[in-house]
């Protein structure tokens, strides 16, 4: 009988340590976390310069395009136009001889009427448009884009001269 | 004489058993007596939402405060943690992993920090595996004292709280903007 009994008791100290060791806790706390992130976008060039002549008559800029957006954007768009066009005295070069193309693709004259959607540029004076693509699904990113910027054959069959002061700018926009 | 015995006999009978009149149960009857003391652990936080700094990363503090009672006890531990591993804070298409935010903490015997908040502990109680921060050791107190595991323990501690984002001058480039949320749940377990 005794041997009984001890048998049990061990049994029982040996089971206690299970029992305790079920644990305990406490109520759950919650608290709320807020991260805000700013949109972003940027443009730079590779020169804010470009001369041509009849032995370049085209140069490349690169440009490097940036933006950090939340979802709902719909278009990505690099614009370029003519807000000056160059001058040697009393002459012009019209905006009609330049063309601009995006990653040597299609050559755009830069005569072009009112950008659609984009409240800057001037008509007759607008190059062409690029557009970047995956906007809607990529909310960061970072490329470079190349735009070639030539004059028309015919341009270096004008007037001699130093043709200065002629300003293409670019933007870079999102929608 | 046997007449005045029989009467002083009768006397004794009529007059006696009031004054040893006893009646009894055949045996006593035991009451069972329970004193039940409960084991038990609360949490409260303090300190308002924990609010990212576009800047530095990093959160403004709050405080947990737990106290318990308990019996024979090795751990009591404070668990924090996000309600997924892959997306601790989320702005809709864009989500910020468990892995790339760190608590720090300091408590009466413990403190840490920079440890990414992926780690899983398999305690069960709602914590979630691969999104819990770093365990915080409130049992221990700042003299380096443990729970006694042959006695009643009886406590509290604050704790002072705050997460960062790792890498946060790089990573905040890579990520979409908008307003990121999220809920970070608490809870003190002893086992």
């Amino acid at each position: 009988m005794r041997k009984l009994a001890s048998i049990f008791t061990a049994l029982l100290l040996l089971l206690a340590p299970g029992i305790a060791s079920a644990g305990v806790s406490s109520n759950t706390v919650t608290v709320p976390m807020n991260f805000s992130v700013p949109e972003s976008i940027s443009l730079s060039l590779s020169t804010n310069s470009v001369t041509l002549t009849s032995a370049a008559q085209s140069a490349d800029v690169i440009l490097t395009l940036g933006y950090q957006v939340q979802g709902g954007h719909t278009s990505a768009t690099v614009f370029s136009w003519f807000s000056q066009t160059p001058v040697a005295g009393a002459v012009t070069i019209s905006s009609g001889q330049f063309s601009t193309a995006y990653n040597h693709g299609a050559q755009v004259t830069c005569n072009q009427p009112a950008f659609t959607g984009f409240s800057g540029g001037v008509p007759n004076q607008d190059c062409g448009t690029f557009s970047l693509p995956g906007i809607s699904t990529t909310l960061v990113a970072s490329t470079s884009v190349t735009l070639t910027l030539a004059a028309a054959p015919s341009t270096f069959q004008g007037i001699v001269g130093n043709y200065q002061g002629g300003i293409l700018n670019i933007e870079f926009v999102i929608l | 004489m046997k007449k005045f015995s029989a009467l002083l006999i009768a006397a004794l009978v009529l007059f006696v058993p009031g004054a040893n009149a006893q009646l009894a149960t055949g045996s006593s009857i035991s009451v069972s007596v329970v004193v039940n003391v409960t084991s038990s652990i609360t949490l409260s936080t303090s300190g308002g939402s924990l609010n990212f700094d576009g800047t530095t990363g990093t959160t403004n503090n709050i405080a947990f405060a737990t106290s318990w009672s308990l019996g024979p006890t090795t751990s009591i531990k404070l668990y924090t943690w996000f309600s997924s591993p892959t997306a601790a804070l989320s702005t809709g298409p864009a989500n910020i992993p468990a892995s790339q935010i760190a608590a720090t903490f300091q408590s009466p015997g413990t403190s840490g920090s920079g440890t990414p908040c992926n780690q899983a502990f398999g305690v069960g109680n709602g914590v979630i595996d691969g999104a819990s921060c770093s365990v915080i050791d409130v049992g221990r107190g700042s003299d380096g004292s443990t729970p006694n595991p042959a006695g009643n323990n009886n406590g509290s501690a604050n704790v002072t709280y705050s997460l960062s984002i790792l890498n946060f001058p790089t990573y905040k480039t890579t990520i979409g903007a908008g307003a990121y949320t999220g809920t970070l749940s608490a809870i003190v377990i002893s086992i």
